[in-house]
């Protein structure tokens, strides 16, 4: 069974997300994901590009600018609602995985 | 020493990985891509170094844009902020290197790899592939049919032979390419909700080995229709082949200059079909009625008088008198399996004997692969057979064994037709089946007179 597009985010899909919290050009957001998480997750120039396209086409962000070639973009509702929704997932496995191995497993 | 080289390469558009690598090792050697078209991979020299390498892809991109897009630039400015720059681009196709030690992948995500690459396949590679399955599959089926119909006939002809293998060979690499991406787009959707890119199997050898058959083929064909076919044959062969060539050239011309001038995508892919269709009814239709016009014209004629002179048996050597004056023709067809010449001396319009005089048709077929023989005398035997209808016999057209000994051949097999015996027999020799039909009885003086022709 196929399936539904964005139901669940993939790492690079969700830093992607979250780093449109603030208005941000695509550059910007290569730049910004390993500055996060400390470089554990790096995005591609290739993956980054569709993505955008995927998200504007999906509703999630919409874009705010071009200057030259550079496309800036933010985060609309329904993007904020599926990053908060994906947060409540990770939320709920790391308490998941806390109910199990106990708090003192998890760092 | 040279600083630019051009090589024919043969990958699977789907094979990211299997370029990948082949263009590492390039540029290890010293070559950088730096332009890929139907007419071979362009590289220029560099100092060897190791350089990283990614096969990406932009559904959006055609073969038609004059230059990449303002959305194609900025995908190029994304990776250019990654250490990833464009080396070269062949529509969606485009080929990133990166001098980093560990550069950041440029596809980080399989899921969405995977998903642009399909895209980008269903937009040209899928259809264009498609369509080539199907015609050559409509050919191969045509080839088979012909193969069963007339197999003496198909089998001595080289160009026949040549086409044929040609579109053989096609079809299995269509098959095997489509084949190939489905199972390879069926893996990498699988690997990818693991979070994972498989590798990409490469037929590159296999497309390579293909591409060399087809052009040996090619060559063996040329040369024989040069050194052994009529005049005919021979200009047929140059007329057609200087016409695909002008057609290529002038359509693949017409699209870049179409890109040079910056013409928008839509209009060029419009005026290049057009102009596809245009020239290949204007080449080919008139390279076909030009042919058609010169054997009205009789310029072919004296090829044939010439041609006549080596009959394998003329109708003076059984019946006496001058035959000068009769219709000659002749028509020869050699492969590599088989050798076939077919003549024919009939009165002519003009002839003294007017229209009843005599007339003798003969087709030799010599058979180089004796493995053939057998194939070949029942196929010839199987071209004659009776007319059946609801299990009533309508008509008799039929060979019945003979007596071989007259002929001095291993077996002998005489036209049954209608109610009676006509003079036409199939004549079994070592390697050589004759089949002769004479408008009168033959005695048995002729009889061995084309036996000392074909017995040896």
């Amino acid at each position: 069974m196929p399936r539904l597009k964005f139901q669940t985010l993939t790492e690079q899909m969700f830093y992607t997300l979250l780093c449109l919290e603030d208005e941000r050009c695509g550059m910007d957001i290569l730049d910004r994901v390993p500055a996060l998480t400390g470089g554990r997750v790096r995005i591609g120039s290739g993956t980054l590009y569709t993505l955008l396209e995927q998200f504007t086409e999906a509703g999630l962000i919409r874009e705010t600018k071009i200057e030259g070639r550079r496309r800036s973009y933010i985060l609309t509702e329904a993007g904020r609602k599926r990053l908060e929704e994906e947060y409540r997932r990770v939320c709920a496995q790391a308490a998941d995985y806390r109910a199990v191995f106990g708090e003192g497993e998890s760092t | 020493m040279r600083d630019k080289k051009r090589r024919i390469e043969a990958f699977s558009f789907f094979d990211y990985t299997g370029i990948a690598r082949h263009l590492c090792k390039m540029a290890e050697k010293g070559w950088l891509i730096e332009s890929m078209s139907n007419f071979g991979w362009v590289y220029r020299r560099i100092e060897p170094e190791k350089l990283s390498f990614w096969v990406s892809y932009f559904p959006k991109a055609s073969e038609f844009d004059p230059e990449p897009t303002e959305e194609q630039r900025e995908f190029h400015d994304f990776c250019a902020q990654t250490g990833w720059v464009l080396a070269a681009r062949s529509a969606q196709m485009q080929v990133f290197y990166n001098e980093r030690e560990d550069p950041v992948p440029l596809e980080t995500d399989p899921a969405v790899e995977v998903q642009t690459i399909r895209a980008a396949a269903r937009r040209s590679y899928l259809p264009v592939w498609s369509v080539l399955l199907l015609i050559s599959m409509a050919d191969c089926g045509l080839f088979i049919s012909r193969l069963l119909g007339d197999p003496v006939g198909l089998l001595a002809s080289a160009l026949n032979l040549f086409t044929g293998f040609t579109w053989l060979l096609l079809f299995l690499l269509c098959a095997l390419e489509l084949g190939g991406y489905f199972v390879w787009s069926r893996r990498a959707a699988r690997a990818a909700e693991r979070g994972e890119m498989p590798e990409t199997r490469s037929f590159s050898h296999v497309q390579k080995g293909a591409a060399v058959l087809v052009l040996l083929g090619f060559v063996y064909w040329l040369l024989s229709t040069l050194t052994q076919g009529s005049a005919l044959q021979r200009t047929v062969a140059v007329t057609m082949l200087s016409a695909t060539a002008g057609l290529i050239l002038l359509v693949n011309g017409c699209k870049e200059l179409l890109k040079r001038l910056k013409t928008p995508r839509g209009l060029n892919r419009t005026l290049t079909l057009l102009t596809s269709f245009v020239l290949a009814f204007v080449l080919m239709g008139g390279a076909t009625f030009g042919i058609l016009r010169a054997v009205r014209n009789g310029s072919f004629d004296r090829e044939t008088e010439k041609e006549s002179g080596s009959l394998p048996l003329a109708i003076e050597e059984l019946l006496p008198g001058s035959y000068e004056d009769y219709r000659r023709e002749v028509r020869r067809e050699e492969s590599l399996l088989l050798g076939q010449i077919t003549t024919r001396q009939r009165p002519g319009p003009n002839t003294e004997r007017g229209s009843e005089g005599p007339e003798l048709e003969l087709t030799v077929t010599e058979v180089k692969l004796p493995v053939l023989y057998g194939f070949c005398r029942d196929s010839l035997l199987r071209s004659h057979e009776d007319q059946v209808q609801d299990g009533q016999l309508v008509l008799a057209d039929h060979y019945e064994p003979w007596d071989p000994a007259p002929w001095r051949a291993g077996e002998v097999y005489r036209l049954y037709w209608g109610a009676g015996y006509l003079d036409q027999y199939l004549l079994c020799y070592e390697d050589s089946l004759v089949e002769i039909r004479f408008s009168w009885e033959p005695t048995a003086e002729q009889m061995e007179a084309v036996a000392e022709r074909f017995a040896g």
